[in-house]
C-alpha cells in the first residue's frame, strides 16, 4: 500500500540560480487526517527571500510573499518508489501563461523532500526541493483571554459527538475541541496555553461590549498584536455580553465590504459571549440535554467565529443555504433547528475546506488582505471584478531594510491631478543604496490603486524608460539631516489605460519597490479621497477633461502638439474657470513648463522643425498662479515637492528669458521657503547650490541645417 | 402581555422598515443596514396582547410589502429578510441567536 503523501512541504528554489525563493507546498491527494476530507488539490505559496549583510552583524532576512497557486485536477501516480503528481496550476491573481507542475515524492526515506518543477511557457523551469513539514496544511496559534465576570469553566469548548441523539446515525464518536475541529479541517491550531489575561469588566457603568471596545481590548491584550502582519495568529475573548443580547459570538474585526471599519490588518480577533441565552446551561461536566446542547453550541460558536477570521462567510451568503457546515445557522438550515443537528457532521463543507487549506494566502491568513477588500472570500458570485493584478497582495515579514511610504494630501478636488509622494527610508544602521528614480516609468516601483468600486488596478505609465540606475545612498537610520530618506513625486492621474482617479470617492494607493537584486518591499496602504464637483461648471468641464487629449497633455507636462490642442485648451479652461482652486493650480503647474518650452514637430517632409518658441510669459503666469495657491495651503507638508518643482520650472523659464538675477532669486526664495517648512537640509542646500550656479545661458552658435547637408567635393 | 420580537436580518442596505400590527404602526426604522458578519441589521421587542394579530411589514425604500397573521402566546419572533425583490419572513417561538 502506498504511503500517504498528503500534508505540507516547505523548501527552497534550486534552479534557476540567482533568485532566492521559498515554496510552501500543500498536497491533498490521500487521507492522513482522521475524519479529514481528501480534496484532490495541490497548492503553493511562493516567497522571495532577501538578505542584507552588514559587516560584523548577523544577516537580516526579509521574506516577501509573492503569490499563491492551486492545482485543481492533480494526476497522481504512485508506485513503490515514488508518488508523482502532475497537473496544470492556476494562479489566484493576474494573468500567467499556461503553467504546469510536476511533484515527485520518493517513498523512502520518510523525510525525503518533494522535488517540485514548475514550468511556464517560454520560461526556464523553476525547481524546488521541499522536505515534508507535517500532516496539516496550515498552522496557527489561538490566544484566548477571559473577562472576569465570566471567568469560570468551561473557558474552552469540548463536546462528545455522541452526547445528544440528534446526530447523523453513522457519525464517528469522538471528543471535539476547537483544536480538533480545525485539525480535522487540516489546520493545526495551537492554543497559547502560557498566556491568559483576565480582563476586569466589573465597572458598574459597563454592561456590554461594542465592536470598537472589543477591538480596543484586542489591541491592549493580544500579545501578538504588535509587529508585522499578516500572521497566522488569532485572538479570542470569552466575554460577558454584546451590545445586542441576541448575539452569541462575533468576529468584530471585519472588512469594509462586510460593513466593518475596513482598516487593515483585519480578521485578527473574535469574541464569544458567555452570558448569551445559548449558554444558560453551560457547565464543566454536562449531563442533561440542556447542558449538552449548551456545550455543543459553545463548540459551534468558537469554531464558527474563528472561521470568520479565516475569511469564511456564512453559508447562505455563498448561495449554499443548505450547507451542513460550521458556517451555517441551525435555524437557517431548516425551520426546525434540530434538522441541522441530525445531519451535521461537525465539519466545514468542501468549498470552505478548499479555501482554508488551499486558498489564496492573503485571503486566508489573518491580517492578510492589505486592502481589506474582503471580496475574495471564497470568491462569492459576482466578485470577478475584484481579481487582483500581480503583486497587489505582496507582503513582507522579517527584517525589512527599507521603509517605503506612500503619502499625499488626504483630499483631492474633482479634476485636481493626483500625485503621491513615495519615500524610501533606511531602517538599517549602515548606509544602503536605493534606486533614485523611484518611478513606475523606470520599472523599479509598481503602484496599485483601489478604486471606489473596489477594483484594484495597477497604475501603468505611458512611458517606459530604460536608463542606468541612478543610485542614491541613504545614510544610516536616524540621520539628523534626514539623509536616511529619499522621496519622489509620482503623477498618477493618467496612464496607459486612461484616468485612474476620475470618479469621486475613496481610493487606496499602495506601492511595491523593486530594488537592486531581488529586493521587493511593499508600502503602506494609503487612503485618499477625490471630491465631488463643487459647481455645475466643474461638472461640465469633466466631459472634456476626462479625454485622451487632456490626459496625455497632463501626463506629458503640457504639449503644444496639434494633436493635443483640445486637451491643452481644456486645461487652460480649467485654470481660468476654477481659478484659485487646487484643481486649477495643479493643472497650471503640470503644463507650465511645457507651455514655456520650445517645441519641434515634423513637417510635411518628415523633417523635425521648430514649431514655436516657448511662451515664457504665459508659462510664468501659470507657474505664479500655481505657486500662490500651493504656498497658501494650510498643511504645506504635502505641497513641498510641488512647490519645489514649479519654483524650479519658474527659475528655468526666467533664465531662458534672460532674467538671471530673478532666476537666482527664485531659487534662493525656494530654499528659504522649504527650510522654513522643515524640508531636510540636504534638499535646501542643493537648491542653494543650484542657485549659486545660475549664470546667463551661452549664446547658441548657428547650426548647420540638417536638411541641406554639405556636399563632398568630388 | 406577550412579546413580539422583530429581527431585521439579511439583505438590508440603508432601507426603511415599517411594521404595523392590526393597522397600527408599531415599528419604524430608517437607514437599516445588515451586518453581514452576523446576518443581522437590528432587532427590537414589542409588547403585544396575546391572541391573533394582522401584521404588515413594509420596506418603502424598495416598495415591498408582506402580510401575515400570527397567533401570539407569550412570545414569538419574526425574522425578516430581503431576498432580491421579495420579503422573506421566518417565525419561531424561540429567540434568534447570531454568531
Amino acid at each position: 500500500m502506498a504511503v500517504p503523501v498528503s500534508g505540507s512541504y516547505r523548501g527552497f528554489l534550486t534552479a534557476p540560480a540567482g533568485a532566492s525563493q521559498r515554496l510552501d507546498l500543500r498536497i491533498d491527494v490521500d487521507k492522513r487526517i482522521d475524519e479529514g476530507s481528501v480534496l484532490q488539490r495541490v497548492s503553493g505559496d511562493v516567497f522571495s527571500i532577501d538578505k542584507v549583510v552588514a559587516p560584523g552583524q548577523p544577516p537580516k532576512e526579509t521574506e516577501v510573499y509573492l503569490e499563491s497557486w492551486i492545482m485543481e485536477h492533480p494526476k497522481v501516480v504512485a508506485n513503490g518508489n515514488a508518488t508523482t503528481i502532475t497537473g496544470e496550476i492556476r494562479f489566484w491573481n493576474a494573468v500567467h501563461p499556461k503553467t504546469t507542475a510536476t511533484i515527485r515524492i520518493p517513498s523512502t526515506p520518510a523525510d525525503a523532500p518533494a522535488a517540485v518543477t514548475i514550468e511556464k511557457q517560454s520560461s526556464p523551469p523553476a525547481t524546488y526541493s521541499c522536505p515534508p513539514a507535517g500532516k496539516f496544511f496550515r498552522a496557527l496559534h489561538l490566544e484566548v483571554d477571559v473577562c472576569k465576570s465570566v471567568n469560570k469553566e468551561p473557558i474552552l469548548p469540548t463536546y462528545g459527538t455522541h452526547s445528544l441523539k440528534e446526530r447523523p446515525p453513522d457519525l464517528t464518536n469522538r471528543t471535539l475541541t476547537i483544536e480538533r475541529a480545525y485539525g480535522e479541517a487540516g489546520i493545526e491550531m495551537v492554543i497559547r496555553g502560557d498566556k491568559r489575561d483576565i480582563i476586569d469588566d466589573s465597572a458598574a457603568s459597563f454592561s456590554s461590549w461594542s465592536d470598537a471596545e472589543l477591538h480596543n481590548a484586542m489591541e491592549a491584550h493580544f500579545s501578538q498584536y504588535q509587529g508585522a502582519w499578516p500572521k497566522w495568529e488569532i485572538w479570542g475573548l470569552l466575554a460577558g455580553e454584546y451590545d445586542n443580547s441576541n448575539v452569541g459570538g462575533v468576529m468584530f474585526d471585519y472588512a469594509a465590504s462586510l460593513g466593518g471599519p475596513g482598516k487593515a490588518p483585519e480578521r485578527q480577533g473574535f469574541a464569544v459571549f458567555r452570558k448569551h441565552f445559548w449558554f444558560d446551561s453551560l457547565v464543566p461536566n454536562p449531563k442533561t440535554d440542556a447542558e449538552l446542547t449548551a456545550a455543543r453550541k459553545f463548540l459551534w460558536c468558537y469554531t464558527h467565529e474563528s472561521g470568520h477570521a479565516f475569511n469564511l462567510l456564512h453559508s447562505w451568503d455563498k448561495n449554499r443555504p443548505k450547507s451542513l457546515s460550521w458556517m451555517n445557522y441551525d435555524w437557517k438550515y431548516a425551520s426546525k433547528p434540530e434538522e441541522y443537528w441530525k445531519a451535521f457532521r461537525f465539519r466545514f463543507d468542501d468549498e470552505e475546506l478548499t479555501h482554508i487549506r488551499h486558498g489564496n494566502r492573503p485571503s486566508v491568513i489573518m491580517g492578510g488582505d492589505p486592502w481589506s477588500s474582503g471580496g475574495h472570500a471564497e470568491a462569492p458570485p459576482g466578485s470577478e471584478h475584484l481579481r487582483m493584478p500581480p503583486g497587489a497582495m505582496t507582503s513582507a515579514t522579517g527584517d525589512v531594510p527599507i521603509d517605503i511610504e506612500v503619502s499625499s494630501q488626504p483630499y483631492f478636488e474633482f479634476l485636481e491631478p493626483v500625485s503621491i509622494e513615495l519615500r524610501a527610508r533606511n531602517l538599517l544602521s549602515i548606509p544602503i543604496n536605493v534606486s533614485g528614480t523611484l518611478h513606475p516609468e523606470f520599472g523599479n516601483v509598481t503602484v496599485y490603486v483601489r478604486r471606489p468600486d473596489g477594483r484594484i488596478v495597477e497604475y501603468m505609465p505611458i512611458s517606459c524608460k530604460l536608463a542606468e540606475d541612478n543610485i542614491v545612498e541613504l545614510s544610516p537610520a536616524g540621520a539628523k539631516d534626514s539623509s536616511d530618506r529619499h522621496s519622489r513625486s509620482i503623477f498618477l492621474s493618467y496612464g496607459r489605460y486612461g484616468f485612474y482617479f476620475d470618479e469621486p470617492g475613496q481610493y487606496f494607493v499602495r506601492a511595491v519597490y523593486h530594488g537592486p537584486g531581488d529586493t521587493l518591499i511593499p508600502s503602506n496602504v494609503h487612503r485618499l479621497r477625490v471630491g465631488h464637483p463643487k459647481s455645475v461648471e466643474a461638472d461640465r468641464l469633466a466631459q472634456d477633461y476626462f479625454s485622451y487629449e487632456t490626459g496625455a497633455a497632463l501626463y506629458l507636462g503640457g504639449s503644444p502638439s496639434q494633436y493635443l490642442e483640445d486637451g491643452m485648451n481644456t486645461l487652460l479652461e480649467v485654470v481660468d474657470r476654477l481659478k484659485g482652486s487646487l484643481a486649477a493650480a495643479k493643472c497650471a503647474a503640470r503644463i507650465a513648463y511645457g507651455v514655456g518650452r520650445t517645441f519641434h514637430e515634423l513637417d510635411e517632409k518628415n523633417i523635425v522643425r521648430r514649431k514655436r518658441g516657448g511662451d515664457t510669459k504665459e508659462a510664468l503666469q501659470l507657474a505664479e498662479l500655481a505657486l500662490k495657491v500651493f504656498q497658501a495651503q494650510k498643511k504645506p507638508r504635502h505641497f513641498n515637492i510641488p512647490v519645489e518643482r514649479i519654483a524650479r520650472a519658474k527659475a528655468e523659464l526666467l533664465l531662458r528669458s534672460g532674467n538671471v538675477t530673478q532666476a537666482r532669486s527664485e531659487m534662493t526664495k525656494l530654499a528659504g521657503y522649504l527650510h522654513k517648512h522643515g524640508v531636510k537640509p540636504s534638499v535646501t542646500k542643493k537648491i542653494e547650490a543650484d542657485a549659486a550656479k545660475i549664470k546667463a545661458p551661452k549664446a547658441k552658435t548657428a547650426r548647420r541645417s540638417r536638411s541641406a547637408p554639405s556636399r563632398k567635393k568630388r | 402581555m406577550a412579546k413580539l420580537g422583530i429581527d431585521l436580518q439579511e439583505g438590508f442596505e440603508n432601507d426603511e422598515v415599517v411594521v404595523t400590527i392590526d393597522g397600527q404602526e408599531s415599528f419604524r426604522h430608517t437607514a437599516v443596514r445588515t451586518k453581514r458578519v452576523l446576518g443581522l441589521a437590528m432587532n427590537d421587542t414589542i409588547d403585544v396582547a396575546n391572541g391573533k394579530h394582522a401584521i404588515e411589514i413594509s420596506v418603502p425604500t424598495r416598495n415591498l410589502h408582506h402580510k401575515l397573521t400570527i397567533n401570539l402566546r407569550d412570545e414569538l419572533h419574526l425574522g425578516i429578510s430581503l431576498r432580491g425583490s421579495e420579503l422573506d419572513v421566518i417565525t419561531r417561538e424561540e429567540r434568534f441567536g447570531y454568531g
